[in-house]
């Protein structure tokens, strides 16, 4: 399984698309036993959560590299229920994620995670996540000025099960 | 054809399947290894159950006699749903098995990771049979499973009170050499 993923952020501003960017996320350990695991256990999983945060740079604005045995953010500040789909593509499948979360245009989230559980419950597991230049960042180096208070987060995650071309699994 | 996935991740998956042959007084007659095909339904059932959208329940290996044809085996494809002939099912024992590799690979460092789904069972053969097929299937025979991996192999020729060991490794890791 080529299981490999990207992350699409977008913000947006009263309708308005002023920044989007794709990234490769990072599947985490638990993200990798968490696709055999599925096969077996009795308690199921629904990797559906996604949390975003504010701890994904270091002071100097370095973003810090996503460990493969991390499972939580560095530094939590919402989350959301994403709506799912797996959809067949030419050599494999695609399970998307996608949900809007609006946060205040003052709160710089700079990292993001996909989970089996709410932020709340015990037994959370980290499939996946990736840290990103700050959303107050962007706005910054756009010169752009936010009509509202509060604007759009918008997440397209997207986890690819594949076979590669020569139709090898 | 035989099934192994690489990622941009590093990550990749393959399967390998171990079937040791025994006569009625325990002794190998034979054993062999093969790589087998994750089948486009059995990627689907991963991908939905991550989200829960499948009932899981206890894994079975259905064994066949339709991997051989006029002495030609017949390939397993990722298109296959089901064994070319159905012989027998048999409830499976299954296995976590991780792995946190020793060493490290490249710059930056990446530290190799492994997960195996292992799979076993044993069925007695209560009549003379010539085996050439086997499969991991979701559920049992009765329950219209769904199949995640196929695999053909040439004949073997089983004698009533012969043992079919089978011990089936899905391997899912970062850097695997």
């Amino acid at each position: 399984m080529l299981c490999h993923g990207n992350v699409t952020l977008s913000i947006i501003d009263k309708d308005k698309v002023i920044f989007t960017d794709s990234k490769a996320n990072t599947i985490t350990n638990n993200g990798l036993l968490s696709l055999f695991n599925s096969l077996i256990t009795d308690t199921p999983f629904s990797f559906k959560y996604i949390q975003i945060g504010t701890g994904g740079s270091l002071e100097n604005g370095v973003l810090k590299n996503v460990q493969f045995d991390e499972n939580s953010l560095y530094a939590y500040y919402k989350e959301s229920i994403a709506t799912t789909s797996v959809i067949k593509i030419n050599n494999g499948y695609k399970i998307s994620f996608y949900s809007e979360i609006p946060i205040p245009v003052d709160v710089n989230v700079n990292e993001i995670g996909l989970f089996n559980n709410p932020y709340t419950e015990d037994n959370v597991m980290m499939f996946a996540k990736q840290t990103f230049l700050g959303t107050v960042d962007r706005i910054l180096k756009r010169e752009y000025e936010p009509i509202g208070e509060n604007i759009i987060f918008r997440i397209k995650w997207e986890i690819f099960l594949l076979r590669e071309e020569s139709g090898k699994l | 054809m035989n099934d192994e996935i690489i990622t941009n991740d590093g990550i990749s998956v393959r399967g390998d399947l171990q079937i040791i042959h025994k006569d009625k007084n325990n002794v190998i007659i034979s054993k062999e290894n093969h790589r087998n095909v994750v089948v486009d339904n059995g990627l689907l059932y991963i991908a939905r159950s991550i989200l829960n959208l499948e009932n899981t329940s206890n894994l079975h290996v259905f064994i066949g006699t339709g991997g051989v044809v006029d002495d030609n085996r017949v390939e397993a494809r990722p298109s296959d749903t089901a064994l070319h002939t159905f012989y027998d099912d048999i409830l499976a024992t299954t296995e976590i098995i991780q792995i946190n590799e020793s060493g490290v690979l490249g710059t930056p460092t990446y530290v190799p990771f492994r997960v195996i789904l292992r799979i076993t069972c044993s069925l007695l053969i209560t009549s003379y049979v010539k085996l050439s097929e086997a499969g991991i299937f979701t559920s049992s025979f009765n329950n219209s499973p769904t199949m995640i991996t196929h695999k053909t192999f040439s004949e073997r020729e089983y004698n009533e009170l012969d043992t079919m060991e089978i011990q089936w490794d899905l391997s899912l890791g970062r850097f695997m050499k």
